[in-house]
């Protein structure tokens, strides 16, 4: 029975619509109320059918059995087969009550069995391609099931299975059409047709089990028709076989370089597709396609259009049917998902997600309060770079400015005591350490993390040293991977290996100094070329030991916490960040409360301390009670002190020691940072982030600012400056950006910065410094490039030099202990503007492409941005020369 | 033991406790429930100590969604935290409310019971709020009384430690939190009775620190939210038994039974009423005399 009004519930007539003959009902509600005694639908039936037995009313012999069960929770699948196990737990005597369908419940046995092999013939197409978040595949597919639905008679259906991860995962596009109306309301796992985007997936995942017999296989491959076989995985092979699949090959890559389409391959797998499969007479799909590039692409610039086209026509050529030799004899060996070092937790639980086979995990497998260990993404090789750096030591200046801008940690500097090269694998590569702060004898190397980088090249973007015998090559160039795969794999292990350089002896307002500190952040899943997690890297290198996070959600908090693997990580102490998302609306707040506790327990502590001083030793208490931790040794010290103490504490037999066994760890200083983007802090969450900068407290906010919603697609927020075009603000935004450094200031004891790495690295990193060492709250609001600018993701570190040129982006710190000493708390570190504003927005599609759609209404706010960024310069420039010394 | 008998109302029996078996206090102001905030906000300012000898943190957030975020925050890394509220305000904190049960935090709310603002807003006191979180996976138990607002706030107190689960305390507005009555005041010593350190020390051990870093709040797929979304029936099976347990303590220690249900009247009755809140009290007074009038 389907029900279709909910409320007002109407009991009589459900039970009307129910049949005379009903014996058993099994309520299924997509919903879990912990504690509830029944979900929602399930006490509602249950109530009107006990409504009419009170009644005298009953409609049927006699009271039915009624159970109510739980399905399909996050998009669970919901297929024949466990409809079939709900029949067949209703045939009963007593029927499973509270059931769940569709999990391995091993915990509290609410799972009731299905046969997951029962399913229901079709004699509808069913697809599945394999593409890489964000390669646009899923974009392709769905133009390719609207031109099926609109330009065929078929029936057709479309369905995108999405890692929520921002980018360089798996998604997997469902297609199904054919002459039957489609009630298939589950993923495709019969397939007439598969395609994989992604040679690399091969290894990975095993997409031929979904193969029916005399299927079509279609494989994006570096490899032509005639060597590809021996480069595929033998289960591969021997699928291919055994279902006698057809299968064929296109290097996609080549004729994406070659038509100028970079790495996007999607549209030219989409010919591939229509040609194969016969859908549509193929002059009649190309046409088709080509309509639908022009309806996808059309406002972003004829430019993408004309290259979309030629792609489109330069890929039938490159398309082979591949001649199947009749044996598996395939030399490559699966590699195992995670290498064997990694944990048992890692091998257990993060392997099986990774794998795909997340679906078969029990409940039992899962902590019941949703922790997680940090410190996993380094065992998920993702090895989705077609290119990575190569670094040349002859050309370097050591200025670490490619391992700051690396958005995954992916590239690394390390300095070392030269006796510690013994042993080192052949092709690692060193140079002496330069620099008066290293011991003669210190080497220096760069190392790339090959299976980690995602090769946006941002790295060799940023590095300003060249090749002197060739001006076109720097000191790190792009190299193809797969040659380097496993030499650089070995190189970086050893380079892990290697100590980390003490923290005590570097400069951290410095670029070299600061990247030579261990990332506790590393390799997520944000998008190649990301403008925001170098600042959080930085972040992690400088305060990690010691920091706890509050993430708003939003990008920051996907790339920082989705599962299976977590990029928080820690040092060799196994310190670091410690991580945590609420919600979107109170980051803020929830940032506060770790301040409260953290304040409240550290206070105890001191208490305890002086309560216990006699028997921990007067001097010992002293020390503890009286520590500087200015710095990096103070806070080293203290720790040496902390552990001493509870040495102590575990000899003392009293409440009072065993409590403060469980809080001396506060005694050492501890850094909260808030973090989250633009629509959280100008937008959602800026009730709260106000309240919590006239808090007082010593909290610590990065904004991660990319002028738009960007976990969301691309909206509007207040951030988003005049002029721009974003979702919702499809004609551009008619209103400038909301200053909230300007807002900040106003409370005069909060500190303030805005920074942009690409302009200043070196501001940027005094920023962080300053702001965690203000006793209260600080802000930093940091230019982030991103994919929703429309740029080139590789020069995203170029635009923040442009945004501040042009003065759209004042780099300034706000430090209220300037105040105290009678100075100007402001000091603005960006000179006058040197350029146009519009030659830093039209290098960006967001802006330029109102200039195609509506040029006039562009001109006009073009006018507008100009005004803004002019007479927000002067405000600043005033305000930066206000005397304070009278 | 002799204890204290004191004339107070509904808001400071549950304040007093609340306060002392708290470090960490997110506050908003919402009729009926301010007073119990204010309370709290002047005991501070006195320094008074809690049964720890800590001055709790009380703390005014901007609206009862802060408040919520800051609870869960303080909750996060470890500190027993409460806040106090009613009516929409109890709406606003839902989004957090479920990311609290859903992680298994401790800790209990004391809501005055008020009327959710419809055609009209009205100040006063029904269970529409308290009702309106029910899929949040809260426990929740209900006062009738001035004495047992007290009790209850202590019993909860001690259940949420056990179970994990988080509790909502809720009591009719107005009608119980405003109700003067006098009543036999918690010794500090009864309170120290029913609270665990044991427990307190275990809820500061699943903190969020850098010195053993772990991660909470993550995004997951659908292959494995299900799953992990079961994982928490255990607690949820287990904390019927554990409330009774707080009871069966709480009644050596002061002496007041209580039961997850409390059935009165004759024991062969063939007509039964099933309700909570003040209304008990008001029905329990006319069935006695009913039933002495045959």
């Amino acid at each position: 029975m389907k029900v279709r009004l909910f409320r007002p519930f109407s009991g009589e007539d459900m039970l009307k619509a129910l049949p005379k003959t009903t014996r058993a009902i099994a309520v299924l509600d997509r919903t879990k109320e912990p504690g509830a005694g029944g979900e929602p639908l399930y006490k509602d039936v249950m109530t009107a059918v006990a409504e009419s037995y009170t009644a005298g009313k009953l409609p049927f012999k006699s009271f039915p059995k009624i159970v109510g069960g739980r399905y399909g929770l996050s998009s669970k699948e919901f297929t024949p087969a466990m409809i079939k196990g709900v029949c067949d737990e209703l045939k009963k005597e007593t029927p499973k009550n509270y059931f769940t369908v569709g999990i391995n419940d091993d915990v509290t046995h609410s799972s009731i069995d299905y046969d997951p092999h029962f399913e229901i013939p079709s004699d509808t197409t069913r697809c599945l391609f394999y593409g890489l978040g964000a390669d646009g595949t899923v974009g392709a597919n769905k133009n390719s099931i609207k031109i099926i639905g609109e330009d065929t008679p078929n029936n057709a259906q479309g369905y995108f299975s999405y890692d929520s991860r921002k980018s360089g995962t798996v998604t997997v596009s469902h297609l199904r059409f054919g002459a039957k109306p489609i009630h298939s309301i589950y993923l495709v796992d019969k397939a007439n047709f598969i395609a994989c985007h992604q040679f690399v997936f091969l290894e990975r995942y095993d997409m031929l089990k979904d193969a029916v017999s005399g299927a079509t296989f279609l494989l994006n491959s570096p490899y032509g028709p005639d060597e590809v076989w021996e480069k595929i995985p033998p289960n591969v092979q021997k699928q291919i076989l055994e279902k006698k699949i057809r299968f064929w090959v296109i290097d996609g890559y080549k004729v994406a370089k070659a038509t100028g389409m970079g790495s996007r391959v999607n549209t030219i797998m989409q010919t591939c597709f229509f040609y194969i499969s016969n859908v549509l007479p193929k002059e009649e799909a190309i046409d088709h396609i080509k309509k639908s590039i022009e309806k996808t692409y059309g406002a972003k610039g004829e430019d993408i259009v004309r290259k979309n086209f030629k792609a489109v026509d330069e890929t039938i050529a490159n398309l082979f049917e591949v001649k199947v030799p009749g044996v598996a004899d395939s030399p490559i060996q699966k590699p195992p998902v995670v290498p064997p070092e990694a944990p048992e937790f890692v091998q257990n639980f993060v392997a099986e997600i990774i794998a795909g086979r997340g679906d078969h995990l029990p409940v039992s497998a899962f902590t019941p309060d949703g922790t997680f260990p940090t410190s996993t993404a380094k065992w998920e090789k993702r090895n989705i770079a077609l290119e990575i750096p190569s670094w040349d030591p002859n050309s370097c200046i050591q200025c670490g400015k490619c391992a700051l801008a690396c958005p995954h940690a992916a590239i690394r500097i390390k300095a070392y005591d030269e006796k510690l090269l013994k042993g080192a694998p052949k092709t690692f590569k060193s140079m002496p350490a330069r620099g008066e702060e290293f011991q003669p004898g210190t080497l220096f190397t760069i190392q790339v993390a090959p299976e980690d980088c995602t090769g946006c090249g941002v790295c060799v973007e940023s590095c300003p040293a060249r090749n002197k015998k060739n001006v076109n090559r720097k000191a790190v160039n792009m190299t193809s991977q797969p040659p380097l795969r496993f030499t650089e794999r070995e190189n970086f292990n050893f380079f892990l290996n290697l100590p980390e350089y003490d923290r005590r002896l570097l400069k951290l307002d410095t670029v070299k100094g600061n990247q030579l500190l261990l990332p506790l952040f590393e390799f997520s899943g944000a998008c190649t070329g990301c403008g925001e997690t170098p600042y959080v890297k930085l972040m992690t290198q400088l305060f990690g030991d010691r920091m706890i996070i509050a993430n708003a959600t939003g990008c920051s908090s996907i790339y920082g916490g989705n599962l299976p693997t977590t990029p928080y990580t820690v040092n060799s102490e196994g310190r670091g960040p410690a991580w945590c998302n609420s919600l979107f609306e109170d980051n803020a707040e929830f940032g506060l409360g770790f301040r409260l506790t953290i304040d409240q327990h550290t206070s105890l502590a001191r208490d305890l301390v002086k309560r216990l001083s006699s028997q921990i030793g007067g001097d010992l208490a002293g020390a503890l009670l009286d520590a500087a931790q200015t710095d990096e040794a103070g806070i080293a010290a203290q720790r040496e002190r902390v552990a001493a103490l509870k040495t102590v504490l575990e000899k003392i037999n009293s409440p009072d020691a065993k409590n403060l066994l469980t809080l001396a760890d506060y005694l050492v200083k501890k850094s909260v940072w808030i973090l989250g983007g633009d629509g959280w802090a100008y937008d959602i969450g800026y009730g709260g982030l106000d309240h919590v900068l006239a808090s007082g407290r010593n909290v610590n906010i990065l904004v991660l600012d990319t002028e738009v919603y960007s976990n969301t697609g691309g909206q509007m927020s207040k951030s988003t400056p005049r002029a721009a075009v974003a979702r919702f603000a499809a004609g551009g935004k008619a209103q400038g950006k909301k200053d909230l450094g300007m807002q900040a200031m106003n409370y005069g004891n909060v500190y303030v910065a805005a920074i942009a790495m690409g302009a200043n690295d070196a501001q940027v990193a005094k920023a962080f410094l300053e702001a965690e060492s203000y006793d209260g709250p600080s802000i930093i609001i940091a230019y982030s490039h991103c994919i929703n600018h429309g740029i080139d993701m590789t020069k995203g570190m170029r635009q923040h030099k442009a945004a501040v040129d042009s003065g759209h982006w004042l780099l300034y710190r706000y430090d209220p202990r300037r105040t105290e000493a009678g100075q100007n708390p402001l000091i603005l570190d960006s000179g006058a503007p040197t350029t146009p504003v519009k030659d830093y927005i039209y290098s960006e599609t967001r802006y330029k492409m109102l200039t195609l759609s509506q040029p006039e209404e562009a001109a006009k706010l073009l006018e507008g941005a100009q005004r803004d960024v002019d007479d927000r310069y002067q405000l600043y420039r005033q305000m930066a020369d206000l005397d304070y010394s009278l | 033991m002799k204890r204290k008998m004191v004339t107070i109302d509904g808001n400071e029996a549950a304040a007093y406790v609340a306060y002392q078996t708290n470090e960490v206090i997110a506050i908003y102001p919402i009729t009926p429930s301010s007073p119990m905030a204010e309370f709290a906000d002047a005991w501070a300012a006195k320094k008074v100590k809690n049964i720890w000898g800590m001055i709790p943190s009380v703390t005014e957030m901007q609206s009862e969604g802060g408040a919520a975020g800051a609870v869960h925050g303080a909750l996060q890394t470890g500190a027993l935290t409460t806040t106090f509220t009613a009516s929409q305000g109890l709406l606003l904190m839902i989004p957090n409310m479920f990311k609290i049960a859903g992680e298994l935090t401790p800790t209990v709310f004391n809501v005055t019971a008020r009327t959710l603002a419809t055609h009209a807003l009205s100040i006063y006191g029904d269970h529409s709020d308290v009702m309106s979180v029910r899929s949040a996976g809260w426990a929740m138990i209900c006062s009738n009384s001035v004495q047992e607002v007290m009790d209850m706030t202590l019993i909860a107190q001690a259940a949420t430690l056990e179970s994990r689960v988080p509790f909502v305390h809720f009591f009719d507005g107005f009608r119980t939190s405003h109700e003067v009555m006098k009543i036999e005041q918690l010794a500090i010593e009864d309170i120290r009775a029913m609270i665990d350190d044991n427990l307190v020390y275990a809820h500061r051990s699943r903190r969020l620190s850098p010195d053993a870093p772990l991660l909470r709040g993550t995004a997951q797929n659908p292959d494995v939210f299900f799953q992990a979304r079961e994982a928490c029936n255990p607690y949820y099976l287990a904390t019927p038994a554990i409330v009774q347990k707080a009871m069966d303590k709480f009644a050596s220690i002061a002496g007041r039974k209580y039961h997850l249900f409390d059935y009165y009247g004759a024991p062969d009755a063939e007509r039964v009423l099933v309700l909570m809140g003040s209304g008990c009290e008001t029905a329990q007074e006319t069935v006695d005399y009913l039933h002495s009038q045959g």
